[in-house]
């Protein structure tokens, strides 16, 4: 019996032994690896989708081909998205009122199917729709208004960071390119939508198409290309004024003096000079005049 | 006539006499045998009693010895065995000689404790000793590996080849406070400070023993052996004669986890010859050839200045990660400053990089992991040889060499892949029973050697620069086809299209590293290949040949002052030669020299009719750069019982900064650069008109200048207590240790930061700043304390077992103290073994448990928590006694559970091998 239990106690020390050396090493610590899941939930392109309100822009979406990008989860996006009154006052607009404002859904349907150029249309839902998920209280305050860019690149071919921006704000309410917003922050999966009250639409034009255009700042564009001219060979080049005027990207105020107020500004100046060469003043002042009737004096 | 003729027959008559007595001497020729296995025994002593006279039984347990006439008394010693006295009244008497196995336990004869030969129980402090046997039937691959199955012994394995062992604490790869001397010779690569005791030294079958003295030893061997010393002994051509030679293959890797199974080879070859009784020769040689173990800790981590710890996050979620075996990814930059270039380009998006730069955007330059980039073959070939010539009964002249060559990696404060390095130790020494002479020289070649962590980096330059700079080198001149510029672009361009914060930066790497070198391929290897063989700075090849020499003498004047003391006296004078081409050092302008002399005493007297001995060792030594320093040691061994002593000593040592911190100029990337603590380098790098500060206090928002004060060596104070001795019927050996030590002036590294433009530092500069690693006093004493114990016990049937546990333990440390003592608090080894069992006691087997404790490991690397880990190690041998050869079957960590024993080492594996060894004794 003595050695039964013996062999027994020896038993269960070799197994016990056996455990012991059979048990595992341990691996090096390893730490939590940071989560960078995609994104759950109802994605931006499902939640207008769902949204009867929003049936006309989703059309434009789907029309423009980005659908499957606003769903994408593993991209974050902010969209600005005019309601469906906002869109059929958008259509009625570019429609020249053929498309009228009682029209049924089906018409604005078919004129967004028809009638916008697929290209148009995804110009229109990138300028539409700025990078990353952002709370509209995000956006801030300041002045100038918060110059965000969008998803619209105007010239790719030139530089893939060209984007074409928006200017939200939220001094005195929230607005984006002094559109009001009507609902912020509607949570999507992958980013919020912000309903605006009408379509946000980029600066249509250059401040140098404007300038050279307008038949009152004619000065304007003369004195501008004269300067153009001292210093380059003209023209638009890198780093003339009118490039500067013609920068896609760029953000300008000017401060432009009508045609009058050249006139005024040359003819007092050019009458100064000639009093000063010994013209009378009497004939320096119709001289001046007429120098200063025509943009030509510069 | 008659008479002249008598003259003359009697001058023939007695000059034949004196001239036959003369050529009478007796020559005694037999064989020695071992009583118990009727095997051969070689290198047993065989003494003529009372005389100088002796020889040693060769391989094949013949001896021949020339005495004056007959009777004498031999004396037979051999470990193992019994000694035996016989009485030799004819030649016929010794014939055939048995020699009866016995005990070992306690019987080892050690020489490092007190530099005079005394059995190891009776040595006044611990030592532990490996002999030739014991590696022989060691399950250990390697000799080298026996070590750490000692009492109290940690080892750092850097790789297969490259391991360091130390005691007493402060364990780490390249251990400078441990020192490792091969025959006399200091075995420490004068250069690159690391002991290459497992890369080149002595080769396998030419270790006749390894004492081991754990603690501080300085006070007979000299500055560095802080917390201890290992002496390796190699055997002598005229006591270990013929051919000998093991080949031993197995596999490694059998699992795939770190790479495809792959061959192990280990050859060893010895022949000694003694040519006459006046000369004797051998000749010896190792080739270990393997696929090394593959340092794949790919976690993410806080390089040097930040505690090197491991930390969250991965390739795919840091955009600045830089992985601990992974190198290239060190270069990091802030691409801030790039996107706000973008922004002053492209003034509409201004505003919103604004929003992504409001921290700092740290990203690294994607990295190479080590296996893609480290020579995976693992090659060690080391020849050596000695000529000995006996000038008299006492006198040998021993002129001798080992010279080593291979590629093993080694982790300092990066990892050094060791290619085709070559270190040769030659000296040339006069042995006589009370003195010798002895002058060697290490002679370093770091071949093709490379920093790994530079080298990747710089490969990463050569392909694509991470920036351009103007011609002054300083300031940054971005090109669109830089890494970093390309990177931010694609980062903004990603963040523009609505990518998350790590898509962008992924998409952002996947862009800027398109055509990037794949690892493997042709093009990559061409590209790392040109960088590494260029010099440092502009490559990864440190061009170290630094020279070490020594001259070194000793006498033993016990002859004339026994009645007194047995007094010994010795003194050496030692010169470095840094010569790394400015690659390593500051040596650009010419080699450096250092110089250090030193003497030492030491005087023993036994009293109480020999059951007290009290030792007294002092050594005193001077550093040309350091003020001398004085070294003490008091032991008293009490002889309690018959083979039972306790031991008590006080011991003190220290160290002198090593070369590399005396001189070292270093440049390891991250913007931080080593420095040696020699007072010039603050003169060139303006510490004086550009201020330095410490970087640890800016980080927490303090600015605390440097304080400029000089380094000095560290010191140790250590008490010990311990007792040895033999018990059951000398069966059991028990040896027990306790000690307390306390250190001194601490040196250990610090980082300073100085700013980039000689502005006041801020705390933007500990990140933008210049880092210098600077070595340093620690101003607080650091104390230790620790035990061991060890029971040795021979069981019938040729079984033994044998269990040792240990501890070691660091106290009073000051918050934030960096201490690197890289120790468990516990560890325990376990051997049980049978040295002949089966047909004939043919078979013979050995298993070895060891378990070690976790720990926290601090490195100039990297730093992290090292868990528990176990390895079983076992063999089974069969002899062969005709053809005098033994077969073994043998595994290193049998189980195949991987462990390491330091941040950014390899994990270790199961290594399984098969062995044939001719005339192993």
């Amino acid at each position: 019996m003595l050695s039964v239990r013996k062999i027994k106690t020896g038993f269960a020390l070799l197994i016990s032994g056996a455990l012991l050396v059979t048990s595992c090493n341990k691996d090096p610590e390893s730490f939590p690896v940071p989560e960078n899941n995609p994104a759950t939930g109802d994605l931006l392109g499902t939640v207008l989708q769902n949204s009867a309100d929003d049936s006309l822009y989703y059309r434009l979406i789907v029309h423009s081909g980005l659908a499957s990008s606003l769903n994408s989860n593993r991209n974050y996006y902010t969209m600005f998205v005019p309601g469906n009154n906002a869109m059929k006052q958008f259509i009625n607009a570019i429609s020249g009122g053929l498309v009228p404002l009682n029209a049924p859904d089906a018409v604005f349907s078919q004129f967004i199917q028809t009638q916008i150029p697929q290209a148009t249309a995804a110009s229109i839902v990138m300028y539409n729709t700025v990078p990353e998920d952002v709370a509209f209280a995000n956006f801030g305050s300041s002045f100038p208004n918060f110059q965000y860019p969008t998803l619209l690149n105007p010239a790719p071919s030139i530089s893939a960071l060209l984007r074409l921006t928006t200017f939200p704000s939220t001094r005195n309410g929230n607005w984006v390119n002094n559109v009001p917003v009507t609902v912020a922050d509607r949570e999507a999966g992958n980013g919020k939508i912000h309903n605006v009250a009408a379509m946000v639409a980029p600066p249509q034009r250059y401040i140098w198409d404007r300038i050279n255009t307008d038949p009152e700042l004619t000065y304007l564009k003369a004195a501008i290309i004269r300067g153009d001219s001292a210093t380059n060979q003209g023209g638009a080049t890198a780093g003339t004024i009118q490039a500067y005027l013609m920068n896609i990207g760029a953000n300008f105020t000017v401060y432009a003096p009508t045609n009058a107020a050249f006139q005024d500004l040359l003819t007092a100046a050019i009458t100064r000079a000639l009093v000063a060469q010994g013209v009378p003043l009497a004939t320096a002042q119709v001289q001046a005049a007429t120098l200063a009737s025509s943009p030509t004096v510069f | 006539m008659r008479k002249k003729i008598r003259y003359v027959l009697t001058f023939v008559a007695v000059f034949l006499v004196s001239a036959t007595t003369f050529a009478q001497q007796v020559v005694l020729s037999g064989n020695v045998k071992n009583s118990f296995t009727n095997e051969n025994a070689a290198a047993v002593s065989i003494a003529v009693k009372g005389t100088n006279e002796g020889t040693f039984s060769d391989d094949k347990g013949n001896f021949s010895l020339q005495v004056k006439s007959l009777p004498v008394t031999l004396v037979l010693t051999s470990i193992g065995f019994a000694e035996k006295e016989i009485v030799v009244n004819n030649t016929a008497d010794v014939a055939f000689i048995t020699l009866e196995p016995a005990s070992e336990l306690g019987q080892e004869v050690v020489v490092s404790a007190t530099r005079l030969s005394q059995r190891i129980l009776e040595s006044p402090v611990s030592v532990e000793r490996v002999g030739a046997g014991s590696i022989r039937t060691s399950p250990a691959a390697s000799y080298y590996d026996v070590v750490t199955n000692l009492k109290g012994v940690d080892v750092v394995t850097s790789s297969l080849t490259f391991k360091t062992p130390t005691t007493r604490g402060f364990s780490g790869s390249g251990n400078v406070r441990f020192n490792q001397i091969v025959d006399g010779m200091d075995n420490q690569a004068p250069g690159l400070n690391f002991s290459v005791g497992s890369v080149i030294g002595v080769s396998q079958l030419d270790v006749e023993s390894m004492e081991l003295l754990p603690g501080a030893s300085s006070a007979l061997y000299g500055p560095g052996g802080m917390n201890g010393t290992l002496l390796i002994n190699s055997k002598n051509p005229f006591k270990y004669q013929g051919l000998s030679f093991e080949i031993k293959t197995g596999m490694m890797h059998t699992d795939g986890k770190q790479r495809p199974t792959s061959p192990y080879h280990n050859w060893n070859l010895r022949w000694a010859k003694k040519v006459s009784e006046k000369f004797a020769f051998k000749i010896t040689g190792e080739l270990i050839q393997a696929k090394d173990w593959v340092a794949q800790d790919y976690r993410n981590f806080n390089r040097i200045g930040t505690l090197g710890l491991p930390k969250e996050g991965t390739r795919e979620t840091d955009p600045n990660y830089d992985g601990i075996n992974v190198y290239g990814d060190e270069t990091t930059a802030d691409i801030n400053a790039i996107l706000q270039g973008i922004g002053q380009q492209a003034p509409f998006l201004a505003p919103y990089i604004a929003t992504l730069t409001q921290t700092p955007t740290r990203v690294s330059r994607t990295g190479y992991n080590e296996a893609d980039i480290i020579d995976p073959t693992t090659l060690n070939f080391k020849v050596g040889g000695s000529l000995n010539y006996k000038i008299n009964s006492n006198t040998e002249a021993i002129i001798a060499g080992f010279w080593g060559t291979g590629n093993t990696v080694y982790t300092g404060s990066d990892r050094y892949s060791l290619k085709d390095m070559r270190v040769g130790q030659y000296k040339v020494e006069l042995n006589s029973k009370n003195w010798l002479l002895r002058a060697y020289t290490t002679q370093e070649n770091a071949g093709q050697s490379f920093n790994a962590t530079v080298t990747t980096r710089l490969t990463n330059e050569a392909w694509k620069p991470s920036i351009t700079y103007a011609a002054d080198g300083v300031t940054p001149n971005p090109q669109q086809t830089d890494w970093y510029v390309q990177y931010a672009q694609a980062f903004l361009s990603n963040k523009l299209g609505g990518m998350s914060d790590m898509d962008a930066h992924n998409a952002a790497r996947q862009l800027a590293d398109m055509g990037r070198p794949a690892p493997g391929s042709p093009e990559f290897k061409a590209l790392f290949d040109q960088v590494r063989k260029r010099p440092i700075p502009a490559g990864g090849l440190f061009v170290d040949k630094t020279d070490l020499y020594q001259v070194e003498g000793q006498y033993n004047l016990s002859d004339w002052t026994s009645s007194v003391a047995d007094i010994l006296i010795g003194a050496n004078y030692k010169t470095y030669v840094l010569n790394s081409g400015g690659t390593l050092f500051a040596d650009t302008a010419g080699n450096i020299s250092i110089r250090e002399i030193g003497a030492y005493i030491q005087a023993g007297r036994s009293f109480l009719d020999e059951r007290l001995r009290l030792t007294f060792s002092a050594r005193y030594d001077k550093h040309e750069n350091f003020e001398g320093r004085f070294t003490p040691r008091v032991t008293a061994l009490f002889k309690v019982a018959d083979n039972s002593n306790i031991r008590l000593s006080y011991q003190t040592a220290y160290r002198f900064p090593s070369t590399q911190q005396q001189w070292i100029n270093l440049n390891v990337g991250g913007n931080t650069r080593l420095l040696g603590g020699d007072p010039s380098f603050r003169k060139f790098f303006n510490f004086d008109s550009n201020p330095v500060y410490f970087l640890s206090d800016l980080r927490e928002g303090n600015i605390v200048a440097y304080d400029n004060v000089d380094y000095k060596p560290e010191s140790v104070t250590s008490y010990e207590i311990g007792y040895k001795g033999l018990q059951l019927e000398d069966r059991l050996l028990i040896d027990v240790y306790g000690y307390f030590g306390q250190y001194q002036d601490f040196l250990t590294r610090t980082l300073l930061v100085q700013s980039k433009t000689g502005s006041p530092i801020e705390l933007a500069d500990t990140s933008n700043g210049t880092f210098y690693s600077v070595p340093v006093n620690i101003k607080d004493k650091v104390k230790t304390y620790g035990f061991g114990i060890g029971l040795e016990y021979k069981l019938p049937y040729n079984f033994s077992i044998g269990v040792n546990a240990s501890s070691d333990q660091i106290t009073d440390l000051p918050t934030g103290f960096v201490s690197f003592f890289n120790s468990p608090k516990y560890r325990f080894n376990g051997t049980l073994s049978n040295s002949g069992f089966g047909k004939n006691k043919r078979f013979g087997f050995n298993i070895t448990y060891r378990w070690q404790d976790a720990y926290f490991y601090q490195g100039d690397f990297a730093s992290g928590d090292v868990p528990a880990f176990q390895v079983l190690d076992a063999q089974i041998s069969m002899k062969l006694p005709k053809s005098k050869s033994i077969i073994k079957l043998g595994a290193n960590n049998l189980l195949n559970q991987y462990y390491y024993n330091a941040i950014g080492n390899a994990q270790v594996g199961g290594l399984y091998y098969m062995s044939f060894g001719y005339n192993l004794y």
